[in-house]
């Protein structure tokens, strides 16, 4: 007796002293679902009159309209430094940033601008264990480039920055097609394209007959579209840089929905010449055709699984329109992935293959949704009305979609998170079918 | 005595034959005494009758003579002879006698030496024994002087079991007591709000001072103790994961994703060193930056209470 209770004291005796030397373990399971905040310093013009663009409102904007960051305010920066070296950092504690960008953008001899900028990781400058020696700066880059590269050299920084502290890459140098009707131009139907914000904008195509459904090659060099030029629907590829134009498909009533296939080999299209609306596949080398959906339900709106392995597409099998899915590689069997909401359409799956981001009909009428394909959850993301036609930026962290506002249909932007939405700038008429360009 | 009696014989014989033949060769040498005149005997031939006349009486007389001479001679000798034999007979006796008279002697002097011997054998064995059983002795009484002290011992430690039993029994009166003071100091203080954290300063004090005081007296206050550490050092984590959470902005990226940091503090709370030891580098940037911010966390009074926050390891999970 007296010998066990020895030993349990020198147990607790060896438990307590090594407690003391081992670490405390907690656990942090929860979080704020909010962005981070960071701060971008106006680059610090050297130079005669202005310069081509405000980079740093270029880069805050991109990396703000991604959800994941909140730029400071420019009038809650506590000082604006153009280098590191001159970075305070006692003033910097109380702002609560998490990285800081400083830069300073000149003439360069010989035309061009010179563009010089830091990203400066505030985690480690804050860390008091942080060697004097070590410089907590995660970017320190300088290019020079010409006037009209000014702008897309800033989303080339966002880029890097978004790369560097979310370990993805960023979608900020990618481009947008849309469909623009405006109906006082000449030609009323317009195919265009800009940068994913909407600046720089160009028409690649006028059409007096409607034009719908641009969708991007692989490559990001070809569009294919349908138009009604000649007088029904056909498909046609277009090499955007050239202007050549190439027929695809032209049956008897629809020729709809081209999507490239990840590999760029195949097309997927909708065509109704024996009734009801089916998928296709059509191989772009051999220009063979395979029926991919059978029966007397329509079935159109095909998206590729990122695998290319499958096909999501919307059909009204079930009555109202929902999205399914169907297997190219074994017996075309196909599944219905969408259960909540009266309707689900427009279906476009995330790089991940992981979430559905979809047009949603629910009692707030239609909105873009994001379904969790292996939980089943639905999020929806806008609250502007009568969205249609949702894409996915390239690495899946926005989404552009067409929605009505005011009297006019116009493009808007909503973050993956559903934490940032806004109305692109877009000039007259209404816009419709934006689709996101891959990567560049 | 074989030999000897075949010895005996041979001498009498031997004798009588010797005799037998001097008798012999005496009668021979009278035959040709005659013989030895015959050939002479042609030569007289003419003297026919000149013989000698012998008188018979004086042969027989002479015969008989010679023969009593013989048997006399024989006698004498026989005579002889049987002395020699007896003679003979006597010294072998005496011979044999001495002979056995030695073996005797012989065999009495093995037979001592045996005994001889024997008795020494005894003797030692004897000894042996004796010494054995002298270590036997000596082993048995030190046994005993073993289990004897064994009893001493065992006696003293029951004692001392006893007294440790009673001072146990006293110490956990006296923890029950710290205890139930504590806690009605710890009621106490909740009541006066307004002086509840000079209070509870005092009470941690006093209590941490009892306790310190006790320490090395018993184990189950020291229990009791690791277990008011314990629930102090709960509380005070608990402070520190709701703090980080309002700190730590996370992003649907993050889902089932983790990250482990080594948090090190002063002893006034402040941020030492944040390092991230494994997991997701861009959910590891945001709750390093989450533990950052804060910069500085509260402690407690209590210095043990401080040292066992002041290593932490955080694990962030979504």
């Amino acid at each position: 007796m007296v010998i066990a209770r020895s030993l349990f004291a020198a147990f607790l005796w060896i438990v307590s002293t090594g407690y003391a030397y081992a670490a405390l373990e907690l656990y942090i399971t929860e979080g704020v679902n909010s962005a981070r905040s960071i701060a971008i310093v106006p680059f610090k013009w050297q130079g005669a009159g202005k310069p081509p663009a405000e980079v740093a409102k270029v880069v805050a904007s991109d990396l703000q309209r991604s959800g994941k960051f909140s730029p400071l305010a420019m009038e809650k920066l506590p000082e604006q430094p153009s280098h590191y070296d001159e970075v305070d950092f006692a003033k910097w504690s109380a702002a609560g940033v998490d990285a800081l960008v400083t830069g300073t953008i000149s003439q360069a001899e010989g035309g061009g601008y010179l563009i010089r900028y830091q990203l400066i990781d505030m985690v480690r400058a804050n860390a008091q264990d942080r060697p004097a020696a070590e410089l907590p700066i995660l970017l320190n880059h300088q290019k020079t480039v010409t006037a009209e590269q000014v702008r897309p050299y800033a989303h080339r920084i966002s880029d890097l920055i978004y790369q560097a502290l979310m370990g993805e890459k960023g979608a900020f140098l990618t481009r947008i097609a849309y469909v623009v009707i405006d109906d006082k131009a000449k030609y009323r139907y317009q195919l265009r394209i800009a940068d994913y914000d909407g600046y720089n904008e160009r028409t690649v195509l006028n059409s007096s007959q409607p034009l719908m459904s641009p969708a991007w090659s692989p490559d990001g060099e070809q569009l294919a579209y349908v138009s009604f030029e000649n007088g029904q629907a056909q498909v046609f590829i277009m090499n955007i840089y050239t202007g050549k134009r190439e027929l695809i498909s032209s049956f008897p009533r629809h020729n709809g929905s081209p999507q490239f296939s990840p590999d760029g080999s195949k097309l997927a299209l909708v065509l109704s010449k024996s009734g009801s609306l089916h998928l296709y596949l059509l191989d772009l080398k051999t220009k063979n055709w395979k029926q991919i959906t059978q029966g007397r339900s329509n079935n159109t709106e095909p998206f590729w699984d990122p695998s290319g392995n499958s096909l999501i597409f919307t059909s009204d099998r079930g009555g109202k329109p929902q999205i399914y899915r169907v297997d190219l590689k074994g017996d075309f069997a196909v599944n219905r992935l969408t259960w909540q909401g009266s309707q689900n359409l427009g279906g476009q799956l995330t790089p991940d293959g992981k979430h559905l981001i979809m047009v949603h009909q629910s009692d707030s009428g239609y909105n873009i949704a994001k379904q969790d394909l292996q939980l089943g959850t639905v999020e929806i993301l806008t609250n502007t009305t009568l969205d249609e036609s949702p894409s996915l930026a390239p690495n899946g962290s926005m989404v552009i979609y067409s929605s009505v506002y005011g009297n006019s249909n116009v493009l808007s932007l909503v973050s993956i998170d559903g934490r940032f939405k806004a109305r692109l700038p877009v000039t007259q008429g209404r816009v419709r079918a934006p689709a996101w360009s891959p990567f560049q | 005595m074989k030999k000897k009696a075949n010895g005996g014989y041979f001498w009498a014989i031997t004798l009588s034959l010797l005799l037998h033949g001097i008798l012999i060769v005496g009668m021979l040498w009278g035959a040709d005494f005659e013989s030895l005149k015959t050939p002479t005997q042609p030569k007289a031939a003419g003297q026919s009758i000149q013989a000698t006349v012998i008188d018979p009486a004086l042969v027989s007389a002479q015969a008989k003579k010679i023969r009593d001479q013989q048997a006399l001679a024989k006698q004498q000798e026989a005579d002889r002879l049987r002395k020699l034999e007896q003679k003979a007979q006597q010294i072998e006796r005496q011979r044999e006698q001495e002979e056995q008279r030695l073996r005797d002697l012989q065999k009495q002097k093995l037979l001592a030496e045996k005994r001889a011997r024997e008795a020494e054998k005894k003797a030692k064995e004897a000894e042996e024994k004796k010494l054995l059983l002298a270590k036997q002795q000596e082993k048995a009484r030190e046994e005993k002087l073993k289990a004897e002290e064994a009893v001493r011992l065992a006696q003293e430690q029951a004692q001392l079991a006893k007294l440790e039993q009673e001072k146990q029994l006293e110490a956990q009166r006296q923890a029950q007591a710290a205890t139930r003071e504590a806690e009605e100091k710890r009621k106490a203080a909740e009541l006066e709000a307004a002086r509840a954290q000079q209070q509870k300063a005092e009470r941690e004090a006093a209590l941490n001072e009892l306790f310190s005081e006790l320490e090395s007296e018993t184990e189950q206050l020291s229990s009791a103790r690791a277990k008011y550490v314990a629930d102090e050092v709960s509380q005070w984590s608990n402070r520190y994961v709701v703090m980080i959470q309002q700190k730590w902005l996370v992003d649907s990226s993050m889902q089932s994703k983790g990250c482990r940091l080594n948090l090190r503090l002063a002893p006034d709370g402040l941020v030492l060193s944040v390092t991230a030891l494994s997991g997701d580098p861009v959910l590891c940037r945001s709750a390093k930056a989450s533990v950052v911010s804060i910069n500085k966390f509260p402690m407690p009074s209590g210095s043990e209470v401080v040292e066992k926050l002041r290593n932490i390891n955080l694990n962030f999970q979504l």
